[in-house]
């Protein structure tokens, strides 16, 4: 009679022999994934996602109305956070700024918006240039601007004046009107100043409540375990159907023999996370890896706690420990593993955020092992842990029952 | 005594055992020739408890093989025809799995494994082990129960003279200690080495004596 014991202890040796091979292939993986991570931080596009927008503005401002506009929305408004004005004289310098993606977009102000301003009228539009597609925050700002030029100042303004006329025409002297409008004046750009509209939309939000860098730092993080399991694809090559038989006619069945494996394979997957969690951190207290832009896998809060981690390790484990169960040959196992894996990691926005993608799409990304994993680490949703136990569950089920059909057979 | 009666399996339609009846006696040795896809295997894994037969039943001295499996893993040993070996591990770690530390030591002084000669090369790795070491080894693992019967699926496919008569020489040993044998196989020199031979075909078996006429025997698959 074989035990179960000396089974586990034959795969925990096997695992030991085969650790070298695996921790260099990790390591080379471990090396891409930082790659992708560090084009991802430190891409022009990430780097402008942290600029300000800059805005162009072409034409006269002189006007007072427009030049205290510009100059508010500049040093005292919250929009400053968010906007750079650009001054430009000629329409043309701001169109070769905005081709050249210096400028997010420009506004033109021509003589007869500053003439329809000065006229206390609303019938003339301010003109807002962009490229193609970018109807995005930038457009949010135009709106906003259009409307404090088009609606606030207009019509403010208009209303403070013919305040002051009717006031004239009703006989008031000029000292105790003018007190008056000035104070309304006042009243009238605090308000304008107290605007709090503009920054709701400072936060796109990659997914729920995630800032960029955590969402990728989770990703890449749940995508290098993911591949993790690829890389000890070669304890899955040196088995074959006679052992199993040889063992099961000795008395070790088929899901005392899954077991004794998966376990085994889950170890050698989770010896490896730690090390290179460990490695890592302590690589970031010398301070010879450094993250510029939050600090990834080593020290953030939700991937620091190892305990964490392990539910993530026992899922991919399981994944990865079905998909070579399944899956017969060499070049068969790493195809199937690279295809699943890869496809699994996209659809759970792993390279892109999810709400990228339409929304059934969404939805089926969030339902597989890889989404669930993604909301697990995401917010630490206890609850999913559930939902990872019985993929878990699925997938060594699975595995069990083509062991029996391949012994049969 | 080990007997074998109406044993029956299909896949599908495809009858492959339409009742298999033998009987093994202590220390005889049993050869089961056939064409490729006769049923030899099928049969040999039914006995070891791989399969679950349509029909039939498996005893020793009146007690049930097929549904006793832990009479059946102690007095029967399966060696297939493939090496089911660990390929990363050498031969002592893989007897560990099938033996104590103090059972592999004691055997290795005067017992099977001495007989089969494993301790010539027990801290070779089975990557690096020739075929007829495989086979050793793998007999040596199979008999760590002291079995009464072995079931060996084509036991020396595609090993040398030299490993051949090693293995026959252990084959001797184990019959003449009175362990009883079923063979699937296609090597004359095993057929010569049986005390009665089979062969397999349309699901039953058919008695054989060879008599050197290999075109016959051709013929008869």
């Amino acid at each position: 009679m074989i035990k179960f014991g000396d089974y586990f202890l034959v795969q925990l040796k096997r695992c030991f022999k085969l650790l070298p091979g695996m921790l260099i292939m990790i390591v080379l993986v471990a090396m891409v994934v930082s790659a992708i991570g560090y084009a991802i931080f430190n891409s022009e596009s990430y780097k402008e996602e942290q600029m300000r927008y800059k805005l162009g503005i072409v034409g006269d401002t002189s006007d007072n109305m427009l030049s205290m506009g510009v100059d508010l929305l500049e040093n005292n408004d919250d929009s400053r956070f968010m906007l750079e004005i650009v001054q430009f004289d000629v329409e043309d310098d701001a169109k070769d700024a905005l081709r050249e993606g210096k400028i997010s977009a420009y506004v033109l102000i021509t003589d007869e918006f500053v003439n329809s301003l000065n006229a206390l009228s609303n019938d003339i539009k301010l003109e807002y240039f962009a490229t193609s597609g970018q109807r995005g925050i930038t457009g949010v700002m135009m709106d906003e601007l259009a409307d404090i030029a088009s609606e606030l100042v207009v019509s403010s303004e208009k209303g403070l004046l013919v305040l002051e006329q009717e006031m004239k025409n009703a006989g008031f002297p000029a000292e105790a009107i003018n007190p008056q409008i000035d104070r309304l004046l006042l009243l009238y750009v605090g308000a304008m100043l107290a605007r709090g509209d503009l920054v709701e939309f400072s936060e796109l939000g990659l997914s729920d409540g995630l800032t960029t860098p955590q969402y990728y730092s989770i990703s890449l993080s749940l995508f290098f375990l993911l591949l993790m399991s690829f890389c000890s694809i070669s304890f899955f090559l040196g088995k074959k159907k006679a052992t199993y038989q040889f063992i099961s006619a000795k008395g070790l069945g088929v899901s005392w023999q899954i077991l004794a494996e998966f376990l085994a394979y889950f170890l050698m997957n989770l010896f490896c996370v730690e090390l290179i969690l460990i490695i890592v951190r302590r690589l970031s207290r010398l301070r010879i890896l450094s993250f510029e832009n939050g600090e990834i896998i080593g020290d953030m809060a939700l991937i620091k706690s190892e305990i964490n981690i392990i539910a993530v390790v026992i899922l991919f484990s399981a994944l990865g420990f079905f998909i070579f169960e399944v899956v017969t040959g060499v070049i068969n196992k790493f195809l199937a593993a690279f295809i699943i894996f890869i496809g699994m990691a996209y659809i759970s926005g792993y390279f892109y955020p999810k709400s990228f993608f339409p929304d059934a799409l969404q939805k089926l990304g969030e339902l597989l092992p890889t989404g669930v994993a993604f909301t697990y680490m995401g917010g630490l949703h206890r609850e999913y842990i559930l939902i990872m136990v019985i993929y878990t569950i699925i997938f060594i089920s699975a595995s069990i029952f083509i062991r029996r059909r391949k012994i049969r057979k | 005594m080990f007997e074998i009666k109406g044993i029956k399996k299909n896949y599908g339609r495809n009858q492959v055992l339409n009742g298999i009846d033998l009987e093994v006696n202590a220390g005889e040795i049993i050869g089961i020739l056939g064409a490729n896809g006769s049923g030899k295997s099928t049969l040999l894994s039914i006995l070891a408890g791989l399969q679950q037969p349509q029909g039939g039943f498996f005893n020793m001295d009146g007690k049930d093989l097929l549904r006793d499996s832990k009479l059946r893993n102690k007095v029967m040993a399966y060696v297939p025809q493939e090496n089911p070996l660990i390929e990363e591990l050498n031969a002592w770690d893989n007897l560990r799995m099938w033996y104590s530390r103090a059972d592999i030591e004691k055997e290795l002084k005067n017992g099977v494994l001495k007989l089969l000669g494993i301790d010539e090369f027990l801290k070779v790795p089975v990557s690096k082990m020739s075929g007829g070491m495989k086979k050793r080894l793998t007999i040596g693992c199979a008999m760590n129960s002291n079995p009464k019967l072995m079931l060996l699926d084509e036991p020396t496919a595609a090993l040398d003279m030299v490993c051949r008569n090693e293995i026959y020489d252990y084959f001797e040993s184990y019959r003449s200690s009175g362990g009883s044998m079923i063979i699937s196989t296609h090597e004359l020199q095993e057929i010569e080495l049986c005390d009665r031979c089979f062969i397999l075909k349309d699901g039953v078996l058919h008695p054989y004596t060879y008599d050197g006429d290999l075109p016959h025997l051709i013929g008869r698959l």
